[in-house]
């Protein structure tokens, strides 16, 4: 056992409830910031509000807002999670290699969170920085009321995608099922390309071509009170 | 000339005829600050029985009335302590000025109580200028960063507001400055419209696993509440109160907002007096009126209003627009500049244009300027004393040593229909009074289906 492996923290996650996980890592964070966390079967709220520098890796599922509120973290879930994975996550990185319930990324304001799988609907709801990718699908309403940051969707996308964006940009490489309201489809320029290829490779996805990819950004009709928005209207009654 | 075709329409009034213009004109429902215009049931249709023979009275002006009041004693390790039972309402920097962020917290910490952020993050100077800070979690989640939320005194998850229940926030591109815009991260000058729903969560069972998340996050040290505009009130207070909040805060309907859609405003949700009834019955019947405190908001304009909410049940009030009121907003000093907006001091309920010439509810540097913080601060710690002490007063006449002993046996309703909400007895109706039952046991919907009134 070499010094780096003597130096993480193991945590079986199978004798302990949601409040002492949390409370074994906020003890332990500031001077042993590496956790192996084992035998996850599914709990909410695991790793909420770490603001260290540190490092996880979870084997197992986790439930709802798995490291929800953090900065500065590095995580490695070697299996699913349930809703809002990654909430408001400022800086760091946190890599899903299996699926993602409804609401992955909500809110994030800075970093990756990458999932292997597929995503539930609602997937980057809110997003106002930094980048959510998504491997496989993502569900209904992604990317909803995004603000800033990026989405990149490696599979197909579904119905309302982008619904409502102010700002940032998604990156579809499959089917879009159907655009979301004030949303347009712009071509992406080799550069971008070029980024979404270095933000995706880390993660071991494979990248479609350059031509199957399409830009989805704000058409920036419903960004003031106007009687355009009438037309807007009448598609949603 | 003859005058025949000019007489009154109980139908087609001068307001209706405006509204129908100018609706023709903007292709869209109109939007306004304040809160709700028309009368509702309200505390002016309660009053106060004092003591006489059958009670003593307190010396008004000497004997003690405590007002102390503890707030998230339920689950968290460091409850709220307050000197008052007022606390001041979430207002939004970017709805409000700076200066009347910073002036309302200087206030709220010079009387011994707490204020409240709103929907667009957590100001340094905020939390700086407020010893007590409940830290709101919204749809939005502008701004929201693991910081704040472990700075805060309570966490304030905000399922929806008494002005606008089932819509979302709202702030017009006038105010969307760009520091307002760098701090929501939005694109500068565009119409905000919040959402309505959270983006992670949708239901009860979902609301005890994000209250869980949040406890975890803050390591159970500060209470979390959870308000509610009035609609549902008491099967929502009961959710909530099961989901796990340590303090549920109902919002009536004459609550204030600096933008909603009018028709929001003025025909959606349930009166504040109402709320309070169906409040404190839900946390009744759960057995967790000890345990889970209720604080009500929503047009409270006085300790009068106060008190009343008190002896129906809450454990504290809250308030939005009387402190601004107090600050300064509608001030005569500026009548020109309201009329130049079409409006009169004392009427002006423009809050969503950001040209409030106070320097309340704006973002332009101009009108800014006039607000003095220190000034401002001042008023509104005045005003909440004045609220204390009509609280204690009316407590005092009651017999009562601590404003938190109050209840509905010090209250008459003075119409029929205030009865039938409140279960209070009518005045005048004495046979009913041998009815009434004691505070533990009273439930309007008991009473009403017994038939007793």
């Amino acid at each position: 056992m070499d010094e780096t492996t003597l130096n993480v923290v193991e945590l079986d996650l199978n004798d302990l409830n949601t409040q002492e996980i949390n409370a074994s890592i906020r003890t332990t964070l500031r001077h042993r910031p590496n956790f192996l966390l084992r035998n996850a079967l599914g709990q909410h709220n695991i790793g909420v509000g770490v603001t260290n520098q540190s490092s996880f890796v979870v084997q197992g599922d986790l439930g709802h807002y798995a490291f929800a509120m953090c900065e500065g973290i590095q995580v490695r879930i070697e299996g699913d999670v349930g809703w809002g994975v990654g909430e408001n996550l400022m800086s760091g990185e946190i890599f899903v290699n299996g699926d993602a319930g409804s609401s992955a990324g909500p809110s994030l304001r800075g970093g990756v969170v990458a999932i292997a799988g597929n995503a539930g609907p609602r997937a980057g709801i809110g997003v106002k920085g930094g980048t959510l990718i998504i491997g496989g699908d993502a569900g209904y309403m992604s990317g909803f009321m995004m603000q800033k940051g990026t989405i990149i969707i490696l599979g197909n996308a579904g119905p309302g995608l982008g619904d409502s964006m102010y700002d940032g940009q998604i990156f579809v490489a499959g089917t879009i099922t159907e655009l979301g309201h004030d949303t347009r489809i712009n071509f992406l320029n080799e550069s971008e390309y070029e980024a979404i290829a270095h933000l995706v490779l880390p993660y071991h996805m494979s990248i479609p071509l350059p031509s199957t990819f399409r830009k989805v950004v704000s058409a920036g009709t419903l960004h003031h009170f106007d009687k355009k928005e009438i037309a807007r209207w009448k598609t949603a009654l | 000339m003859e005058n025949g075709f000019i007489s009154p329409n109980e139908i087609w009034t001068p307001q209706v005829i405006e509204e129908i213009q100018e609706k023709a004109e903007l292709g869209r429902y109109r939007i306004r600050g304040m809160g709700r215009s028309r009368r509702v049931p309200s505390f002016d249709d309660l009053v106060v029985v004092p003591a006489g023979l059958t009670r003593v009275p307190l010396e008004g002006y000497r004997e003690r009335c405590e007002t102390r009041t503890v707030l998230g004693t339920r689950f968290a390790q460091k409850p709220i302590v307050l000197d008052i039972p007022v606390t001041v309402a979430g207002m939004s920097y970017g709805a409000l000025s700076l200066s009347a962020k910073k002036a309302l917290g200087i206030a709220a910490t010079t009387v011994g109580t707490s204020t409240t952020t709103g929907d667009g993050g957590m100001h340094p100077d905020e939390r700086r200028a407020s010893k007590m800070l409940v830290y709101q979690y919204l749809p939005a989640r502008y701004g929201q960063n693991p910081y704040d939320m472990k700075r805060a005194d309570a966490i304030e998850i905000v399922v929806s507001q008494g002005a606008k229940p089932g819509g979302g926030g709202l702030l017009l591109g006038h105010k969307i400055s760009a520091e307002i815009a760098a701090l929501r991260d939005l694109p500068e000058g565009v119409d905000q419209r919040s959402p309505v729903r959270h983006p992670d969560w949708m239901g009860p069972d979902d609301l005890a696993i994000k209250i869980e998340e949040l406890r975890e996050i803050t390591g159970w040290q500060v209470p979390i509440y959870v308000k509610i505009g009035a609609s549902r009130v008491y099967e929502d207070v009961m959710l909530a109160a099961k989901a796990g909040a340590d303090v549920v805060v109902v919002d009536g309907m004459e609550g204030g907002t600096a933008a909603s859609v009018e028709i929001q405003t003025e025909h959606t949700g349930i009166p504040t007096l109402a709320a309070v009834v169906e409040a404190t019955e839900a946390l009744r019947e759960l057995g967790l009126d000890d345990e889970v405190q209720l604080i009500i908001s929503g047009g409270i304009r006085s300790g009068v209003d106060a008190a009343k909410a008190l002896a129906l049940g809450a454990t504290a009030v809250s308030i939005g627009t009387a402190a601004l009121l107090a600050m300064g907003c509608n001030d005569p000093r500026y009548a020109e500049d309201f009329r130049s907006m079409g409006t009169e001091p004392y009427s002006c309920h423009a809050c969503h244009t950001g040209r409030c010439p106070a320097g309340i509810t704006t973002q332009d540097p101009l009108f800014m300027e006039r607000l003095d913080v220190a000034v401002a601060s001042e008023r509104i710690a005045n005003f909440l004393y004045s609220m204390a002490l009509e609280m204690q007063t009316l407590a005092r006449s009651c017999g009562k040593s601590n404003i938190h002993h109050l209840d509905e046996t010090d209250l008459r309703s003075l119409t029929w229909e205030t009865s039938l909400i409140t279960g209070i007895p009518l005045v005048g109706q004495r046979r009913n009074h041998h009815a009434a039952k004691t505070p533990e046991k009273v439930s309007s919907r008991e009473t009403l289906t017994e038939g007793k009134w």
